[in-house]
């Protein structure tokens, strides 16, 4: 399931009307929103919402019906049972290709602020300001010891650039840590803190 | 030895201010009250500069320092009893006695200064990790850097860190697992000799745990001190070096080679 469906499956089921609209459903052949609404002491509007993201869903199939020649919506339940399966694995950088081979090292007048950890051996935090003008603000992601040692190594701008694998053995960073690390290089060469170099 | 200077001097006229002060107020005060008003002023004047040296001398050992200290005292002294003096021949007292010893230790402080014994020498360190490093745009960064390993154990690094101090090279932090050497320019090391400065994230530093791992952290504005944009990365790993390289030397009882290479840069003692 795709993360975006989830996502919509989740804010469906959290609406505090949500249990007493699927017993409707259960229960009914079939119900228009008026019908719901009127049961369910809803906005029509709010009914009519909550069925097509149900129907959008799968969860229910949208019929067109005519009283006269009124056209109008009936739905009825096809699912009764409604899983939510999310594998967040995917999310896991990759070592290849785009991965730890990338050569790296940070970009000339940046305007990040590192923070030294208490340690002396790596950072703490890295500061950096996102916006122009009056939009101006700090925004301070705090790192993880691994993610902070690792940037402790980071080549300055201007000197030769480094793989980030070559950086987690300098920095004695085990190679487990690659996803974590990859995730803020990844942020940092988005904010234009952290160069890649051809 | 003959080298180019990678940093810039500093203005020769600023060395002059003390000597201007002192002697603004000796004639001023001699014109508004006259001469004996004048003697004690400059006494007290010279009492009260005797705080700084001195406290230089607690922090850092440094006998030259001891001797500035002296030389304060007893020019107060010449200071204060000199105006009965004038006044009458007879009361002269031991002026004549402070007066010996003042001149003794004025000659000996003119030595000192000449010899650069009585400066911070942060200046001739970054001079000495300016040698060998060539100029590059845009490539500094306001983050410290690791810069390599020294094998070196707690008796060793007390040893340096004396060394280092007393000789005004660095002042130096003792922390839990690290020593937090500030490469401190003259001028700029009152605030730490008062105590009223005790964060050095500020300013430029060598830091060297007791795993020996060395850390550079070397700030803009000293970073501009230099004539040219020299290549940042190199400039630390240059200073880094510099220091694990003094450490050895320190290992080996070979203090006075350290010197030696900062004397050999022949820098203008006043500048």
């Amino acid at each position: 399931m795709k993360f975006e469906k989830a996502a919509r499956m989740g804010t469906i089921l959290s609406k505090d009307y949500a249990e007493d609209f699927f017993k409707l459903l259960v229960n009914y052949q079939d119900i228009s929103a008026s019908e719901a609404a009127s049961r369910l002491s809803l906005h029509i509007r709010t009914a009519q919402d909550y069925l097509d993201n149900l129907a959008d869903l799968g969860i229910v199939n949208k019929t067109e019906v005519f009283e006269k020649k009124r056209p109008y919506f009936r739905y009825n339940l096809v699912k009764t049972k409604l899983n939510i399966y999310l594998d967040l694995s995917i999310y896991k950088k990759e070592n290849p290709g785009e991965g730890l081979s990338r050569l790296i090292r940070e970009k000339a007048e940046n305007g990040a602020n590192f923070t030294l950890a208490r340690s002396g051996d790596e950072f703490s935090s890295v500061t950096i300001w996102e916006g122009e003008g009056r939009e101006r603000q700090e925004h301070k992601i705090s790192l993880t010891s691994p993610q902070g040692k690792f940037l402790f190594h980071l080549p300055f701008p201007k000197s030769r650039p480094l793989s980030i694998a070559d950086i987690l053995e300098k920095a004695a960073v085990g190679k487990e840590y690659a996803p974590e690390i990859q995730s803020i290089v990844d942020e940092l060469i988005r904010q234009g803190v952290i160069e890649v170099m051809p | 030895m003959f080298f180019e200077r990678k940093t810039k001097s500093k203005n020769i006229l600023g060395q002059f201010w003390f000597p201007a002060l002192l002697l603004v107020t000796f004639f001023s005060l001699f014109a508004l009250f006259g001469p004996g008003p004048a003697f004690y002023g400059l006494g007290s004047l010279f009492l009260i500069v005797t705080i700084y040296p001195f406290m230089t001398y607690l922090r850092t050992h440094n006998s030259g320092y001891l001797v500035l200290t002296l030389f304060f005292i007893t020019s107060s002294l010449v200071m204060i009893t000199a105006p009965p003096a004038i006044a009458d021949k007879r009361n002269i007292g031991l002026l004549p006695l402070f007066m010996v010893i003042m001149y003794v230790l004025m000659l000996t402080v003119g030595f000192l200064a000449i010899n650069r014994k009585l400066r911070w020498r942060g200046e001739e360190v970054f001079e000495l990790a300016a040698l060998p490093i060539e100029d590059i745009k845009d490539s500094f960064s306001a983050r410290p850097r690791p810069a390599g390993k020294v094998p070196v154990s707690k008796t060793e690094m007390i040893r340096f860190v004396d060394f280092i101090t007393k000789n005004l090279i660095a002042f130096a932090f003792r922390e839990e697992n690290r020593v937090v050497f500030v490469l401190t320019l003259p001028g700029n090391d009152l605030p730490y000799l008062l105590g009223t400065k005790k964060d050095y994230l500020n300013d430029t530093w060598v830091a060297i745990d007791y795993d020996g791992n060395i850390t550079v952290n070397i700030t803009e504005e000293d970073y501009l001190l230099f004539k040219m944009d020299l290549d940042f990365d190199q400039i630390c790993q240059s200073l880094g070096d510099l220091f694990s390289e003094f450490l050895e030397l320190s290992k080996q009882g070979q203090e006075s080679r350290i010197i030696d290479r900062m004397n050999s840069l022949r820098l203008f003692p006043l500048n």
